[in-house]
């Protein structure tokens, strides 16, 4: 599972974060920042939960 | 659980939804019920005071809207600050006209800018070490009154929580200049709209005036203070008046709201005594209660744009020119996403409510607001399990389009104190 992070979008809610901090930051500017590319097995179910957070609907799972 | 606000308002008053005024105490009261018919209606209603206004309600539709800056531009003051009820349009006062400079008010690409050097100062890494502080200062509120038996937990502990964690916490300023600022907030005079935004932003300029020149000769601290006073839009420098201006918008933007939400939250768990329980026995239950509180009743439930280009949406046709208020506190009750949308349900999804906004102008602030709305109500729980809400409860909004109550007395079993040295946060 990959993870995809439209920057645009992004406001920097930080809900992905608060979710998922194994899979996102906050970059120096307070917008999301994704820590892989490439989902382990483990964090897909967190992943999951951050992509349905995020209020911007700015970070979608792709297979 | 199956409480709604009806036991609040008093049943369900018929309101036309098309005169909507949101400085009316009788829609004011009733306002989740005129969402609800706003909602039953369609997602963009028409409300003729002030000129005209279209009332975003639907998800989708504050959605879209808010993330459009281009068709849907913050360059918007509230009904009442440029229109009289019956439409007849007046110039700005000064104060309103200077919040069009900042933060809130100006669109992209002029916001990023001022937006990014404010957000590290907000994140949650940021804002983590507040959290000992406002549980301390929770504490020193509730024993100013735990011996007593009673307070108003609006003015004795919701409000003052709230300045002293924007106050001390965000803006470094000592926590005696605290009751100066009670002082102007509570001699606001009233107007003919009740008190307005424009009159708080009044109110409190010389306030902020005198405590940033003050920083100005201070060491820097590298906070929010020093981050606007280096601020740059296309090199230039933000003027005084507007980093002021700014200041202003962060006390306005933190202080009411945060403190409306942690009063609501206890006016609703003062006659929801089951739930009230069951959180007061599990705080873990906490965190996720707050959420579908913030959906319930998120304080901010109306923000302006104006239409600048004519576009559709939700089945309206908007012009150019044309004004519009997001109804956040309507889209977090949208019944195309909640089922039973007025029923706090512990173990709904809540992840989608808005109440923070959305797009360029969401709540910079909804770390700090979270973590003390969960602070504040995980101290009150563990002190005051159990309290009993008194008469003269008195539930409008002081300021505009923020919800909450502005009395909230109650009654519980007298404690004994726990701070052993004071900060001196209470009034």
């Amino acid at each position: 599972m990959k993870l995809v992070l439209d920057t645009d979008a992004c406001q920097g809610h930080a809900r992905c974060l608060a979710l998922a901090p194994d899979l996102f930051d906050l970059d120096a500017t307070g917008y999301a920042l994704l820590l892989v590319a490439t989902v382990p097995p483990e964090l897909e179910a967190a992943a999951r939960e951050a992509a349905a957070a995020c209020p911007e609907r700015a970070i979608a799972l792709e297979p | 659980m199956g409480t709604t606000e009806s036991d609040r308002t008093g049943g369900c008053p018929v309101h036309d939804i098309h005169q909507f005024d949101m400085y009316d105490p009788a829609y004011v009261a009733a306002i989740f019920d005129v969402f609800a018919a706003m909602h039953a209606e369609g997602p963009v209603t028409r409300a003729e005071p002030y000129g005209g206004w279209w009332i975003i309600t639907g998800h989708d539709e504050v959605f879209a809207a808010a993330r459009d800056h281009r068709t849907f531009s913050r360059q918007t003051e509230f009904p009442t600050h440029r229109f009289t009820r019956d439409g007849q349009e007046f110039p700005p006062n000064p104060a309103s006209a200077i919040m069009l400079r900042t933060l809130i008010s100006l669109d992209p690409p002029a916001h990023k800018p001022v937006r990014v050097a404010l957000n590290p100062h907000f994140t949650p890494a940021a804002i983590a070490p507040y959290e000992p502080n406002i549980r301390a200062y929770a504490n020193e509120l509730i024993d100013s009154f735990s011996e007593r038996g009673s307070c108003d937990a609006w003015l004795d502990f919701a409000q003052p929580l709230a300045h002293v964690v924007i106050f001390a916490e965000l803006l470094h300023c000592p926590v005696e200049r605290l009751a100066d600022l009670w002082a102007i907030i509570e001699n606001l005079p009233p107007n003919a709209n009740g008190h307005t935004v424009d009159d708080l932003l009044e109110a409190m300029a010389e306030f902020v005036t005198d405590f940033v020149l003050w920083r100005k000769e201070q060491p820097p601290l590298g906070d929010v203070i020093d981050t606007l006073l280096a601020t740059e839009i296309n090199g230039q420098p933000l003027s005084l008046d507007v980093v002021i201006a700014n200041v202003v918008l962060i006390l306005a933007a933190g202080v009411e709201t945060t403190g409306s939400v942690i009063a609501t939250a206890l006016d609703f768990l003062g006659r929801n005594t089951e739930l009230r329980a069951q959180l007061a026995a599990d705080p873990a239950l906490l965190e996720q209660a707050c959420e579908e509180l913030l959906r319930l009743f998120g304080s901010v439930q109306l923000q302006p744009r104006t239409v600048m280009q004519d576009t559709e949406l939700g089945g309206q046709q908007l012009k150019r020119g044309d004004r519009v208020l997001l109804a956040y506190g309507a889209a977090s009750r949208d019944p195309k996403l909640y089922e039973c949308p007025e029923e706090f349900r512990l173990e709904r999804d809540t992840k989608s409510h808005v109440a923070f906004g959305l797009g360029a102008h969401r709540c910079i602030g909804s770390n700090i607001a979270r973590l003390e709305f969960r602070v504040a109500l995980e101290e009150w729980l563990r002190r005051i399990p159990v309290y009993e809400l008194g008469a003269g409860h008195v539930y409008r909004r002081k300021i505009d389009h923020i919800h909450g109550p502005v009395a909230l007395p109650l009654t519980f079993p007298a404690s004994t104190r726990e701070t052993a040295a004071p900060a001196g946060v209470a009034r």
